[in-house]
This record gives C-alpha cells, sequence and structure tokens, in this order.
C-alpha cells in the first residue's frame, strides 16, 4: 500500500525525472521499508519521504527542460520524415486557421464581399503562429545527424559534415522512435573525433555529446515547399490571377517558419499582416479586372513599399541565410 | 560563460563523493553509507540523492555502469555508481579545503585537542 502511495507520489516529480529516476527511487523506497519495520521506523520513513519531496520538488521543477534535452543527444530524423512532417502540420494549420479565420474576419468586417479576401490573410497570420509555437520542436528536428554503423566506427555523414566517433569511445547507445542517441563519450577522446564544425558548435559534458551538425535536410525541404507552392501558382483559375503576388510573397516564407527564432517570427507576423492587408487594399482585389490607371499603379507601388511590407521581405531572408 | 555547477561542492555531494570512494554502489547503499558515515545524521531521501547523483553525471564526478557487480539484484532495477578520476580528484580538493579550515580553526584556538 504505502509503495502504491510512495509510486503516486512520483508522479509529481517532473516527467523527465521520472523517465529517468522513478524505477530507482520506488526501488530505494522498496528497500528502505523491507528493512525498516515496525511503527516507529515506519513514521520515520514517511518523515524522511515527504521532508524530501519538499525539498526535491521544486528544485526539480525549477531545473530547465533544456537540462535534460542537452543530455539526449542529438536526433535523427530523415528528409522524408521532415518533408512528412511539415506536409501534415502545414495542412492542419491551414484547416484550422481557414475556418476560424473565415468566422473571425466575418465577426469584424461585416462586409460580405471582403470576408474571403482577409479571411486569406488572416488565414496566413495564423498558419504562422501555429507554425511558431512549434519552432522550438522543428529546430531539433533539423540539427540531426545520420549514423552508420561501421566496421570499427560509427560514422556520421549529413550534407558535407562528418564526425568520426570510434567506437571504443562510446559507452552507451540508445535507440528509440527517435532514432540514435549517443551516452557517455569518454573522457579525454575529443582528439578522436574528428569534425570540419566550429568548436561552439559541439558540446560535450562527461557523459553525453550533442552535436549539432547544421540543418540537415533544411535545403531539400526548403526545395520541396517552393515545388508545392509553384504547382499551386501554376493554378489558371481568374479569380486566383489577383491573388497572385500575395500567395508568392507568402508561400516564400513557409520555409522560413520552420526555423526562424520565436520573437523574430512575432515580428514578421505582425508586418506580414499588416503589409499584405496594406496591399490587398491598395490593390483592391473585389474590382473587375481591367488595366488599372496610373494613380491606382502609383496607389498600388506605394502600398507594396511600406516599411512594413519591406521588412517582411528582408528579415525571413537574413535569418535564412545568416549561419545559425 | 555558463555557471560551473557544484561549485562549490554541496555536502550532499561531497558526501555521496565519500560514500562511492572504495567502492562501487547503487542508490539504496549510497544512502546507507552517508547515512552511517555521518553517524545518522543525513539520511537521503530518494528525490534528493537522485537529483545529486544526475547533477554529478553530468558534471562528471560519477559515472553510472553498464553491468550490475551483483548479480542477485540484476532482476530489480537497481542502478549502479561509481567514481570517476574527476570525482576523486573534487573529493581530494573538498577534503583538503577542510583540512586548511581545520588548520585555520586551530590557529584561532576555537578547534583544540585534534589534529588533522
Amino acid at each position: 500500500m504505502s509503495e502504491k502511495i510512495y509510486a503516486w507520489l512520483l508522479k509529481l516529480y517532473p516527467r523527465p525525472f521520472r523517465k529517468e529516476y522513478a524505477a530507482a527511487a520506488l526501488q530505494l523506497f522498496r528497500d528502505r521499508s523491507r528493512v525498516e519495520r515496525g511503527p516507529l521506523a515506519r513514521l520515520r520513513l514517511w518523515v524522511d519521504i515527504l521532508m524530501d519531496l519538499a525539498l526535491s520538488l521544486p528544485r526539480e521543477h525549477w531545473r530547465r527542460e533544456s537540462d535534460w534535452t542537452e543530455m539526449e543527444g542529438a536526433f535523427h530524423l530523415s528528409e522524408e520524415a521532415v518533408c512528412r512532417l511539415a506536409k501534415r502540420d502545414l495542412l492542419h494549420s491551414l484547416l484550422f486557421s481557414i475556418f476560424i479565420a473565415l468566422g473571425m474576419t466575418a465577426g469584424w468586417f461585416g462586409s460580405a464581399n471582403r470576408v474571403w479576401l482577409f479571411s486569406v490573410y488572416l488565414s496566413l497570420a495564423m498558419i504562422a503562429i501555429w507554425r511558431l509555437v512549434w519552432i522550438p520542436r522543428n529546430e531539433r528536428r533539423w540539427r540531426a545527424y545520420r549514423l552508420i554503423v561501421g566496421t570499427d566506427r560509427l560514422q556520421q555523414m549529413q550534407y558535407g559534415h562528418d564526425v568520426t566517433i570510434f567506437k571504443n569511445q562510446i559507452i552507451k547507445i540508445n535507440e528509440d522512435q527517435y532514432g540514435l542517441r549517443i551516452f557517455g563519450l569518454r573522457e579525454g577522446s575529443q582528439t578522436a573525433i574528428t569534425f570540419p564544425l566550429d568548436h561552439h558548435r559541439i558540446r560535450k559534458t562527461a557523459s553525453s555529446i550533442w552535436i549539432p551538425v547544421g540543418l540537415a535536410g533544411y535545403e531539400q525541404a526548403r526545395a520541396r515547399i517552393f515545388e508545392w507552392t509553384n504547382r499551386i501558382g501554376k493554378l489558371r483559375a481568374p479569380w486566383f490571377q489577383d491573388l497572385k503576388p500575395v500567395f508568392f510573397c507568402a508561400a516564400s516564407l513557409l520555409p522560413a517558419v520552420l526555423l526562424v527564432h520565436l520573437t523574430s517570427w512575432f515580428l514578421i507576423i505582425a508586418v506580414a499582416y499588416y503589409g499584405l492587408v496594406l496591399f490587398a487594399m491598395g490593390a483592391d482585389f473585389i474590382r473587375p479586372l481591367r488595366r488599372p490607371s496610373a494613380h491606382e499603379r502609383r496607389n498600388l507601388l506605394l502600398s507594396c513599399c511600406n516599411p512594413p511590407f519591406l521588412v517582411l521581405l528582408v528579415l525571413p531572408m537574413v535569418r535564412i541565410f545568416l549561419p545559425l | 560563460m555558463p555557471r560551473r555547477k557544484l561549485d562549490p561542492l554541496p555536502t550532499v555531494a561531497f558526501h555521496i563523493l565519500l560514500a562511492l570512494a572504495n567502492d562501487e554502489l547503487h542508490g539504496y547503499a549510497i544512502m546507507r553509507g552517508v547515512e552511517e558515515q555521518t553517524g545518522g545524521r543525513m539520511r537521503l531521501g530518494p528525490g534528493t540523492l537522485y537529483g545529486s547523483l544526475r547533477t554529478m553525471l553530468e558534471a562528471g564526478l560519477i559515472e553510472e555502469l553498464d553491468d550490475r557487480p551483483d548479480e542477485e539484484d540484476s532482476k530489480e532495477r537497481r542502478r549502479y555508481y561509481r567514481l570517476t578520476a574527476a570525482g576523486r580528484k573534487r573529493a581530494q580538493l573538498e577534503a583538503e579545503k577542510l583540512v586548511d579550515l581545520v588548520r585555520l580553526a586551530r590557529t584561532k584556538r576555537i578547534l583544540r585537542g585534534l589534529h588533522v
């Protein structure tokens, strides 16, 4: 009974701690209760346990999650898997955003003939917000490497970055649904690791190694995304022709959504939404197709050159092409 | 520059290092070892013990054994730990620091009749 209570109490600890040490902690409790019999000893045991909980629970919860993730080594996810995930996430966020955006826009503007147009803009903004929620996880996915079990060594070959780790320097390798994780690179083995990476990219503790080897598969995924958008861009429907520039502008942002830092994304989304709305109002898409007058062309040009719209174009490019 | 963990070395960590000085031990044995060497004044609960062990693992002061020394225990989920060279060095430095403190206490006539 008391073991069950303690097992339940262990659930109060953060998940990484439970995953790593719950079984061992329960075993320790079992050992103690096996030895410490009698009412007084039991009372002392429970006083100890409760005091221990009071002291260690806040400390374990205070530990940042990154402390745990750093210990996990690196993830491996193939390019196909990343593309599949990106596609699925985009589809989910697209459907979700369109439905909510339609409702919100109809409620806000109450103008039936503009609802669809503003819904498109709002959807794009919401997709981006949806994506930014997942950015930390996505970044971890991109920083991946592939380990190939060779004859006497494990070699990582990934888009020009090679890391060779000799088997005798690895204490433990775990395999799970994410791929391989390396634990326990022995001390003093730095010389045996050959890598053409910057040293600041390698973080090592005595018990684990974490090797971010760059954006493995990013280029490929970006090409795929542009392939999808180009395919959509070939649509010949008349209603789509006016939307094309807006669509391509928004589509050019999509690969960046996979990477860009959260704070930057808030800024980008704000200016993107503002810029697109201005652009749409300047172009006045609801008018029938005709050649715009000189005055209208000037307005259109001005609306395209508004500072937020330019920032929208420049910021993602800066973030993409700067070394990560 | 990141803050160095276990600097200064907490008392719990030092006692764990001392308990592991001569043997490879599992959690419960470490707890008993610490209890014995402190004359029952310090009894580590599972949360404190494994929290400290984890920090020390990260700092490279101890390491976990893959093979279990006690075959009878292999059915139970015990995790064995041992001191690393860095851990031994750290314990030695900590002990020397304490020795210096005791020397200082003796020169100040706070501590009498004890030899270090």
